[in-house]
């Protein structure tokens, strides 16, 4: 029997195929298949061609499922920047793959551990909306953290 | 990608991983809706260091009160920081209603105490966990109905508060309690109890008498009387009682369901061990430990009794209790018998058990032969240091008996070497290489002398048998008078002697007639002596007697005090004395190029420029001098194991080791209070020890190069290898100007000790930096030592580490 193969296709139009049994692993794609079949192709309009390209190299992997925790790692630690760990976690959340996320999110996390609260900002583009007396005052608060 | 469109809960989840106070804290301040995120937050950890720099009017206490209360879903609290018990049950009031999981880890010191009384406030508890508070009064606990693990750890307890603990804790399931002291007399009634670990300490007599019908698993340690009511669920039951008298083990009449037992202990009662050992006839595995004699067993009734047994790990008491009747056992045995399951057997044997050699041979050849489906044995000889002769002819037996009989696959020991005297003497085995030159007779071989017979006899017979003797052992029991017979006789073409004695009240030997073997001192350039009782005349009278030696060995000796060691040739010395109040050696040889010292106070080398390896071990004593000279340009490996003696030496000795490629220097002892380093310069010591590869540290000196290594390194430049960062911008991370490297290093081993990891951050900033600099670095080697907890007290500082492993592998992409 030959296997069923997917498409899916990213926010810049590129075509993705993986087999149907792989990607079920999303839960999202696993309710499309169930609804209808998933006969064609499936958008992911949030997520960029180099971030899906890792989806499915991710879909991809052929561990046994007592080493999967430490490939998920690797996985991750291997692109460990912030920008791509942050897509990663996006289309990992659209996709509904819950160890991608968590790792991804982990990852992220331990990254930003170091880093002053400058750094954190700028790294995740937050905008700061404190007024500077505001500012003041929440370090104050928590003086003890710095 | 546009990050501000980041979905709220990516951010939320990325939060979420995060559960150090500090790094929550830290990033409260980012923005607002970060900190709004703080009142769904889930779980709060306050690490052990974390309010080490804290100044003002906050006390931990408040601090913690401020973030709990602001996060008002808290389900998992783990405070390891300093509190106070009024404090605790102020966070309890605020939070305590949706907390499911509770960690108290106390840090006890003489002033203060956590008495953990009011936990009621938490009363959907699932999961407790207390390490060193006191439980002494009967706290005020009410019942949480929900609790189902309790696990205490390293607390003070009184019987009438831990029962009435127990009391408000009716629904458990799951109960730890270790390394606790002060309990006596307790009864455990708990019906839904599983699982159950029970390892006390004291110096009362503890009984503990368990009425749970559902146990499954049980662990008991330091008990001097155990119950248990109901046993017919339980699977695993393990009982350690080393040191303590074991007066009584009552299991019930039901172990049938026992697939798992492991009894250990030195001091148990007579028949306790093997009665447990006859009702559990469905066990699987089977440990037994037992430094106590132990009543004899039918080899073949308890195969038969035991039909199920897979595993059999045995040592001390029992494997003479096997062995003895053995032979008796098997001989009326019918053909049908066999060992069904049996696969895997250890066999452990201390040095004294090995006299019995072939008594075990044997038994282990029946294993052999009626295990069909065994595929393993290991036999583990716990020898002294020295090479041990007995164990070499107890494995020399087994492996002749496995020849015969075995698979290939279970010969394990394979030695060529061997030469036993008894083989010599019954033709058993015989390779032309011993017959000419070498000759062994190993402890255990005159047991059972009868008639006119006397060991010096026999060695006499047999070594005057061999023309040209090389070579030879000898490890029984002789004499003097009988020694100086045999060397007269073989003295001339001899080349090596040992001689191992084995003292047990008997007259000592004096040695004094090796004179004899007129060729052994010409011909032989070394010397090796362990565990010798010496006097300092008589050693270096010795030592006059042998101008040529190349190679000095002393181990375990004990009488020497103040020795000189003149020897124009000596190239290898290993010096290690033992029990003498403060020794001390001065070695005048040119030519040293090893030398190791273990357990000296003075040490004074006169010409240390061809040194190329030095190890000293100040086992346990201070050393208060050392000098080398100020030549050690050729000095490649330094190791200084250090148990507490004043740092100032040890730094003195690293500052002239400039050229050494491995070092290993430190506090070696675990157990004891860091002594305080003097402060190392980071990029200074790199620098002045530009070929060092493989660093090993530990101790004080960790300390004295983390503490001043940001200041150190501020002034150097930080590689553009920090690509770590390309996430930001941020200029000051990419400073260019880096001449700064540590050009060889490629591995780096430290070991911490739990006391030692509150400072985690300055460490794995430290470690950072070996990262960025080393750009050889390969290996990055971090033991944590830490008690006995299931899951580390090192929990914080793991953590780090964690984090720097992926850290290196991602320096190693780029």
């Amino acid at each position: 029997m030959s296997k069923k193969t997917l498409t899916l296709m990213s926010k810049d139009k590129q075509l993705f195929n993986i087999e149907e049994h792989l990607a079920v692993q999303s839960v999202t794609i696993r309710n499309m298949v169930k609804e209808d079949g998933a006969s064609s192709v499936i958008p992911l309009p949030r997520v960029d061609s180099e971030t899906l390209a890792l989806v499915i190299e991710y879909l991809n992997r052929q561990q046994a499922p007592e080493e999967d925790e430490d490939y998920v790692k690797k996985f991750v630690d291997e692109r460990g920047e912030i920008p791509t760990l942050l897509e990663l976690a996006q289309a990992a959340l659209d996709l509904d793959i819950k160890k991608l996320m968590d790792a991804a999110c982990m990852k992220v996390a331990d990254l930003i551990k170091d880093f002053t609260l400058e750094e954190v900002r700028e790294a995740l583009r937050i905008e700061n909306d404190r007024t500077p007396e505001e500012e003041k005052a929440i370090r104050d608060e928590f003086q003890w953290a710095f | 990608m546009d990050l501000d469109s980041l979905p709220d809960c990516v951010v939320q989840h990325i939060l979420s991983k995060l559960s150090n106070a500090d790094d929550v804290a830290s990033c409260n301040c980012v923005c607002k809706k970060w900190k709004h995120s703080m009142s769904y937050r889930k779980s709060l950890c306050f690490p052990r260091g974390v309010f080490e720099n804290l100044t003002g009017a906050q006390t931990p206490d408040s601090i913690v009160m401020q973030m709990v209360s602001s996060a008002s879903q808290l389900e998992k609290l783990v405070v390891c920081c300093p509190f106070t018990d009024a404090g605790l049950a102020s966070w309890l009031l605020a939070v305590g209603s949706s907390l499911k999981k509770l960690e108290l880890r106390f840090t006890a010191n003489k002033h203060c105490r956590a008495e953990v009384e009011c936990l009621g406030a938490a009363r959907n508890l699932t999961s407790l966990r207390l390490l060193r508070v006191v439980i002494t009064r009967s706290p005020k606990w009410d019942v949480f109905q929900k609790l189902q693990k309790l696990e205490i750890y390293e607390t003070e307890m009184e019987d009438s508060g831990f029962m009435e603990a127990l009391r408000a804790t009716p629904n458990l399931t799951r109960l730890v309690v270790s390394h606790c002291r002060g309990l006596s007399t307790i009864c455990i009634e708990l019906l839904e109890l599983q699982h159950c670990k029970f390892d006390v300490y004291g110096i009362n007599d503890r009984s503990l008498t368990l009425k749970a019908p559902k146990i499954e698993f049980l662990k008991v340690g330091g008990c001097n009387c155990i119950r248990v009511d109901t046993v017919n669920c339980l699977k695993t039951l393990s009982i350690n009682t080393w040191h303590y008298n074991v007066a009584k083990v009552e299991l019930g009449d039901n172990l049938m369901a026992l697939e798992s037992l492991c009894v250990k202990g030195d001091k148990w009662g007579t028949d306790l061990m093997s009665k447990i050992l006859q009702l559990a006839t469905q066990v699987k595995h089977l440990r037994v430990e037992a430094a106590v004699p132990f009543p004899e067993i039918d080899f073949v009734d308890f195969f038969k009794s035991h039909p199920k047994l897979k595993s059999f790990y045995i040592c001390g008491g029992i494997i003479d209790a096997l062995c003895n009747n053995h032979m008796t056992s098997i001989k009326n045995v019918d053909s049908s018998f066999v060992i069904p399951c049996l696969e895997e057997v250890v066999i452990s044997l201390s040095e004294k058990h090995t006299l019995n050699a072939k008594n075990k041979s044997r038994m282990i050849e029946s294993l052999l032969k009626y295990g069909n489906k065994l595929k393993n044995i290991n036999i583990n000889v716990w020898t002294s240091p020295s090479k041990d002769d007995c164990a070499v002819d107890f494995s020399k037996d087994i492996h002749r008996t496995d020849m015969d009989s075995l698979p290939d696959g279970v010969v394990r020991h394979i030695l060529s070497r061997v030469s036993n005297a008894k083989d010599v003497a019954f033709c058993n085995y015989v390779s032309n290489k011993w017959k000419h030159k070498s000759l062994c007779f190993p402890s255990g071989i005159f047991e059972n002398l009868t008639g006119p017979q006397t060991p010096d006899s026999i060695v006499m017979k047999m070594v005057s048998s061999v023309s040209q003797l090389e070579e030879l052992v000898v490890s029984c029991p002789f004499t003097d008078t009988g020694l100086a017979a045999w060397l007269l006789v073989v003295g001339s073409s001899l080349k090596k002697l040992e001689l191992h004695f084995t003292a047990d009240g008997s007259p000592r030997t004096g040695l004094e007639c090796l004179g004899a073997a007129k060729n052994l001192r010409n011909w032989r350039n070394f010397i090796e002596i362990h565990g010798a009782r010496l006097e300092d005349s008589g050693f270096t009278e010795a030592l006059r007697g042998t101008p040529n030696l190349t190679r000095l060995v002393v181990t375990r000796c004990r009488g020497l005090f103040t020795v000189c060691i003149e020897l124009l040739e000596l190239g290898h010395c290993e010096y290690h004395v033992e029990n003498s109040s403060s020794p001390s050696l001065t070695l005048k040889a040119p030519k040293i190029q090893h030398l190791k010292v273990d357990g000296c106070n003075c040490i004074r080398v006169e010409n240390a420029s061809c040194l190329k390896t030095l190890s000293i071990d100040t086992g346990g004593s201070n050393v208060t001098m050392v000098e080398l000279g100020d030549n050690l340009m050729a000095l490649e490996s330094l190791c200084f194991r250090d148990y507490g003696s004043p740092s100032d030496v040890i730094s003195k000795i690293l500052q002239l080791a400039t050229q050494v490629k491995h070092l290993q220097v430190g506090d070696f002892w675990i157990n004891h209070e860091v002594v305080p380093f003097p402060e190392i310069d980071f990029v200074d010591f790199f620098k002045s020890h530009p070929k060092l590869e493989s660093l090993d540290i530990r101790g004080g000196i960790i300390d004295a190069i983390c503490n001043n290594h940001m200041t150190s390194i501020k002034n150097v430049a930080i590689s553009s290898k920090s690509k770590l960062y390309t996430g930001l911008a941020s200029a000051k991370k990419l400073r260019v100007d880096s001449s700064f490297l540590i050009p060889c290093l490629e591995e780096v081993t430290t070991a911490l000790t739990e006391k030692q990891t509150s400072n985690a951050k300055k460490k794995s900033r430290m470690i950072e930096s070996l990262l960025k600099y080393g750009n050889k670095l390969k290996n990055i080697n971090i033991k944590i030592s830490t008690h006995n907890m299931d899951d580390d007290g090192a929990f914080d500082f793991s953590k780090e580490i964690q984090r720097l492993k992926s850290l290196f592998v991602f320096l190693i992409v780029y």
